[in-house]
């Protein structure tokens, strides 16, 4: 019983020394992304056949969130600034926002991912449509209940999930997102995602 | 010289906010799309004197509303949590900063222009309220 005890104990500090450090994880094997159909503010569709044909970085949150998401928005551009000084250009991941409050957010949006880099997208949908992509990118979101004047908090994964140009779920990117360490370990993926397929 | 250092050091600074022993040391809003329907502000106080001082509040006048707010994850999940009050201990300091403690200003009457400043007014238990400026500026990425 000690045994285990010391064992979990080295196994947890071991966890915690490499969390430190690791901006991302790779998962065992790729996942497929279901179907699934968002769109942005102005109706433009976003759908899984948009993951296909480059690299691209999900990221759930919502606009009313002052302080997190724009921390990682911000984070992000910064991150993928430094990925295009690594990779080709057409292997800078293309930055999704979705947002999982859409009563809130639909005619907003996009303007809001855009204020933050005018490449990124920014898009919602039916609820059922975002917990497709929720459940596929084993992430998580839950719309607390409304106080007296009808505001609600969101809580919601603050990790991103990194899909490959096959549209497979690969990875994913832990806060803060350190540009550098982030950049670097999408290089590598991308690097490892080649070997694989040649 | 006549003058103490403090003193000397007082004369020379900018005029800085006060409220009994409670000094600012920051307080920043970063720039928000012009949509957003909230902004955050960040605020650092120092307590110079010899009891704990509680700030229970902020006021805005371009805002239909404020809390007081704390950002954390657990379990990978980032939750945001309404504080009623927080404590600046005697001859200690309070940092607001990115991911954690925060001003929540909700319903801006006007987007954000870099550069000028959000009146805010800060309220304590004690019924001390400090009026304060925070400087509108672009966030700093992690690096």
């Amino acid at each position: 019983m000690r045994g285990l005890a010391t064992a979990l104990a080295f196994w947890l500090t071991s966890i915690l020394a490499a969390a430190a450090q690791v901006q991302g994880v790779e998962l065992d094997a790729p996942e497929p992304m279901p179907a699934f159909e968002l769109s942005d503010q102005l109706g433009k569709t976003f759908t899984q056949d948009d993951l296909r044909g480059q690299w691209t970085i999900v990221m759930f949150g919502f606009n009313s969130c002052p302080d997190v998401c724009p921390f990682t928005l911000g984070n992000l551009e910064h991150a993928i600034g430094e990925t295009a000084m690594r990779v080709r250009p057409d292997n800078v991941p293309k930055v999704v926002f979705v947002s999982v409050d859409p009563a809130r957010d639909a005619d907003y949006v996009t303007e809001y991912a855009q204020y933050f880099h005018p490449e990124f997208r920014g898009v919602t949908g039916a609820r059922d449509q975002i917990d497709t992509l929720i459940t596929a990118t084993d992430s998580f979101y839950r719309l607390l209940k409304p106080d007296a004047d009808g505001y609600y908090e969101v809580q919601h994964s603050s990790a991103v999930s990194v899909i490959d140009p096959e549209g497979n779920l690969r990875a994913k990117l832990q806060p803060p997102f350190d540009a550098g360490m982030t950049a670097e370990f999408l290089a590598r993926l991308q690097i490892k995602y080649r070997k694989e397929k040649s | 010289m006549m003058f103490r250092p403090a003193i000397l050091a007082a004369l020379l600074l900018p005029l800085p906010a006060f409220a009994g022993d409670v000094m600012v040391s920051d307080a920043w809003v970063p720039t928000a799309p012009p949509s957003a329907p909230t902004h955050a502000a960040y605020i650092s106080l120092h307590n110079h004197g010899s009891e704990p001082r509680v700030l229970v509040g902020v006021s805005a006048e371009g805002y239909g509303m404020v809390h007081l707010h704390e950002s954390k994850e657990s379990d990978g999940v980032m939750t945001m949590t309404m504080l009623h009050q927080i404590e600046i201990p005697a001859g200690g300091m309070m940092m607001m900063k990115p991911g954690g403690l925060h001003v929540m200003l909700m319903g801006p009457k006007a987007p954000l222009a870099e550069g000028a400043t959000v009146p805010l007014v800060l309220e304590f238990a004690n019924g001390d309220k400090m009026p304060i400026e925070a400087m509108v500026k672009p966030r700093v990425p992690e690096s």
